[in-house]
């Protein structure tokens, strides 16, 4: 079972890896708040392929409140963004 | 090896294949529309399949409070993707010449015969 989480988080890691490509890369603001919140997603998941390896569930607030923070910042980001745009 | 850690094994995996196939299209497709896509539906599905091998391996109200996480990421997803897909659009980052149809145009038309 070791293996398989090994794997996971090898698979992970470079999902993160490629979005944060993307996040310097940018080219518009907008990219880089999809590629954040991908890379944001990413760390959730791999904290829960820590909670599984560990068998211990104590960071399951963590990561409750991390999606809720990618959510509350991509959207007023976004808000922004279009508010900025629409007044030109 | 039990049944519920193969069950466990093979979700992980898939998710984390979903998880890094969204992140190759985030990194190749071409423009803001496309981008979103494959930022929402495989991170989506990725995360859930994650949530739910690892969900298997802890306590029970621990687990629940993974449940509880997908289903918000599951509601939040489409929410994010059209906040920024209109955005996209208003800001003129959206390629008009892949669209197949284009209900947003007129409707800006209107909005704008309107005002002035």
């Amino acid at each position: 079972m070791g293996v398989v989480f090994a794997i996971t988080f090898g698979l992970l890691c470079l999902a993160g890896l490629l979005s944060l490509v993307r996040l310097l890369l940018g080219r518009g603001t907008l990219d880089r708040i999809v590629a954040l919140d991908v890379f944001i997603t990413l760390i959730v998941a791999a904290t829960c392929v820590g909670m599984g390896l560990n068998e211990d569930g104590s960071n399951v607030a963590l990561v409750a409140a991390f999606a809720l923070l990618a959510f509350i910042g991509s959207v007023s980001a976004a808000r922004l963004v279009e508010k900025k745009e629409s007044h030109r | 090896m039990s049944w519920l850690d193969l069950f466990s094994a093979v979700c992980l995996i898939a998710g984390a294949m979903s998880c890094l196939f969204g992140a190759i299209g985030l990194l190749t497709f071409p423009d803001v529309a496309a981008r979103l896509q494959a930022a929402t539906k495989p991170q989506t599905l990725g995360l859930v399949l994650i949530l739910l091998g690892s969900a298997v391996h802890l306590e029970l109200r621990y687990a629940s409070g993974l449940i509880l996480v997908g289903l918000f990421q599951a509601l939040t997803a489409p929410v994010l993707a059209q906040l920024v897909g209109r955005a996209a659009y208003r800001a003129g980052s959206v390629r008009h010449e892949t669209l197949d149809t284009d209900h947003l145009a007129r409707r800006i038309e209107r909005e704008r015969g309107g005002t002035l």
